[in-house]
């Protein structure tokens, strides 16, 4: 029960798909998700595989509460090996995508080889098909997601697909599902590119079963009264994620320009009021309506307009074509994408700061790490390294929304020095021999919380098995009222642990913050067979995080990527609590190694990985 | 056949006959589509919401079979009460 004991194999090069029962045993140890698509690809793809080669895999995985009514259990991850980081990679997404994969009978979908031409992949339930996708290649996911509902005849299909960037290589490239949710970071949709798999549709009528549903209602009913009671929802709900940006401008948290400071002056023209704000032109607000994921009582997702005077949305250029398009509302701004395309690279221009986002939907772009690339960029123009020759001539300074915008649009069609930025911020800087200007850990670029003020984070973003992530652990409210070093190791471990268990169970790791983790291991009960307990779960997450830990090290990380840029260690931070301070790191590292049970170096000791059964 | 209704996630926007309650009892005399149940239910436009029958979510693409036969529990989550 919960899982529907069935993965789908499609190997692409020899144009095969085949149905195999779900390995029940790795179910029971890895749950799902991030866990067992993690446990599936350890088992069948080598650590030192070129992640852009035939013989990576990627891995579409479900969890056992995806597609039941549990709140918010509708997500899905894509697990493979990364191709902006080379470590072990998975990206998780929310939208319609992942229910319905789950809906079709599928625990796992496992994509293997490479398509000789483009191809996208239909999956109606048992019915599964290969079709040609070379007339859709080049197309954004704006235009692939309504074009293969039409060519199959049947709206009701769910679509994820990459766009322009997945093609042309971009390092960063996502998965996008249901125009604007995307499987995100790490570079999974450049993996998809590399297999020449444009798009996979799904439909799915099986259902989802629960173990015991009398159990599972009772759970499930109470979790939803905590939801819709609990003050941090209503504010997820009012305000999105976005509200953390005034939050960490005045804890001096805030990244800006390239993280050369740590609170931006321009804030409160991209903050989470500056898109309620009426505008000029038509008296409207920037912010649509929130919008729901499956199964999501919280609906922290924002649709969003940019304004329709803005010469960003009129008239026609060679590169873009009719601009018209973006008048109409896309995925809008929540605290990463607004982090990173804003006060990461000092712009505090509304309309800028979405349309850079609405290209990230458009053409399947992490925005995370294309905003702190070009922040690199802009760092690396002013200061001599980028000239105007490799630019078409326009200046990359900070606080530029020219730049910003153009510097988008390259990226995403490979054009001028886009080219560089698609390769992430660690390549552009070490091509453009300044490496101390990349903001990145493990090759993949920062998230909006500045580890000088905040500790449980920065050693959070060392330790990450996926590069740096402000997802992997959760010691952020911690962090907010402990400025101190003592207790760090222990929380991110622990969380770390946690984060691995709701990451694969099918959840939002949204929830946590709003209700007790309590809730997850009842509804997990009810909903699958076997007795669960929350040491289950944490040694799930442990046993998780140790795997994909000997992933990366066997694919050649070593302690010496557990490291954060040299500029948190050795530049003080400007303002807010962490005035003054830099970041001691290599203490609390030990200290953590020390609680993971690992050697010094780094590397899991036997009587853990044989206490974990790995 | 009585099927015991209850909703989830729901905020004011639950119809009349629930009585500001989150349970209702519905009488139906053959086999119902979902769609159908919800139609009885005061639910025209179901758009966001999960089905749960018994012990199984079923998908929205089955909503027009005729697949509540029996007595039992439907559970209806509203995804959009944030919204």
């Amino acid at each position: 029960m919960a899982w529907q004991n069935k993965i789908l194999r499609v190997n692409l090069t020899h144009s095969t798909c085949k149905r195999e029962p779900l390995n029940r045993e790795w179910a029971a140890l890895y749950l799902g998700q991030r866990g067992l698509g993690s446990k599936y690809l350890v088992e069948e793809v080598d650590p030192t595989v070129d992640p852009l080669s035939p013989d990576n895999k990627l891995i579409i995985a479900t969890g056992p509460l995806t597609g039941t009514t549990a709140p918010t259990g509708g997500r899905s991850s894509a697990v493979t090996k990364g191709a902006l980081t080379g470590a072990i990679a998975a990206s998780n997404t929310g939208g319609m995508f992942g229910g319905e994969l789950k809906m079709a009978g599928y625990d796992l979908l496992i994509l293997e080889g490479r398509a000789e031409r483009p191809v996208y992949l239909q999956i109606h339930d048992d019915y599964v098909e290969i079709h040609q996708a070379e007339h859709l290649w080049g197309e954004t996911v704006w235009n692939t997601e309504p074009a293969i509902r039409k060519e199959l005849g049947d709206v009701r299909y769910k679509i994820a697909s990459i766009g322009r960037a997945g093609e042309i290589g971009v390092l960063f490239a996502c998965i996008v599902n249901d125009l604007d949710r995307a499987f995100g970071r790490s570079g999974v949709g450049a993996v998809m590119g590399s297999k020449n798999l444009k798009a996979i549709a799904v439909c799915g009528s099986q259902g989802v079963q629960v173990d015991d549903p009398e159990a599972f209602h009772k759970v499930v009913a109470e979790t939803s009264l905590k939801l819709r009671d609990d003050p941090v929802r209503k504010r997820f709900t009012q305000r999105g994620t976005h509200n953390m940006m005034d939050v960490t401008h005045k804890f001096g948290a805030l990244p800006t320009r390239n993280a050369r400071d740590t609170q931006f002056n321009g804030v409160e023209g991209v903050n989470a009021d500056s898109v309620r704000l009426p505008r000029r032109s038509d008296r409207k607000p920037s912010l649509v309506k929130n919008k729901a994921c499956f199964a999501c009582t919280i609906a922290c997702g924002r649709l969003a307009t940019i304004d329709p005077t803005s010469p960003l949305v009129n008239g026609n250029d060679d590169l873009i074509g009719d601009r018209s398009h973006y008048r109409k509302p896309s995925g809008g701004l929540e605290y990463e994408n607004a982090y990173a395309f804003g006060p990461m690279c000092g712009v505090s221009d509304l309309d800028a700061v979405n349309y850079a986002n609405f290209l990230c939907n458009e053409h399947g772009m992490d925005p995370i790490s294309l905003g702190v690339s070009i922040a690199a960029a802009m760092e690396l123009f002013e200061e001599g390294a980028i000239t105007l020759d490799e630019t078409d001539g326009l200046a990359l300074h900070f606080g530029s929304a020219e730049a910003l915008a153009r510097c988008t649009e390259w990226t995403a069609f490979g054009h001028s020095i886009g080219r560089d930025i698609g390769m992430g911020a660690e390549r552009l800087c070490k091509k453009y021999g300044r490496p101390e200007f990349s903001m990145t850990v493990k090759g993949q670029e920062f998230p909006g919380y500045d580890p000088r003020a905040l500790k449980g984070m920065a050693l959070a973003y060392a330790t990450s098995n996926r590069g740096c992530c402000h997802m992997r652990a959760r010691p952020l409210m911690h962090d907010f009222s402990h400025i101190e070093y003592v207790g760090k190791a222990e929380l991110v471990k622990t969380t770390q642990d946690l984060a691995g268990a709701y990451d694969s169970s099918g959840m939002c790791i949204f929830t946590n913050v709003m209700f007790d983790i309590d809730h997850l291991v009842r509804m997990l009960d009810a909903a699958c067979e076997g007795k669960w307990t929350l040491e289950r779960l944490e040694e799930i997450g442990e046993r998780i995080w140790n795997m994909e830990r000997q992933f990366n090290l066997a694919a050649g990380f070593t302690r010496e990527d557990d490291t954060l840029p040299q500029r948190v260690l050795s530049e003080p931070a400007k303002g807010g609590v962490a005035d003054g301070q830099t970041l001691e790191l290599e203490n609390m590292l030990d200290e953590y190694y020390a609680l993971r049970g690992w050697s010094e170096q780094g590397v899991p000791e036997s009587d853990t990985l044989t206490r974990l059964g790995i | 056949m009585n099927i015991e209704i209850h909703l989830i996630g729901f905020g004011d926007d639950r119809p009349p006959c629930f009585d500001d309650s989150n349970y209702f009892n519905l009488q139906i005399g053959q086999p119902v589509t979902p769609r159908q149940l919800l139609k009885k239910a005061g639910f025209p436009d179901a758009s966001g919401f999960i089905f749960m029958y018994g012990k199984t979510v079923v998908a929205e693409n089955r909503w027009d079979e005729s697949l509540i036969a029996e007595e039992g529990r439907v559970t209806l989550m509203s995804a959009i009460e944030g919204g």
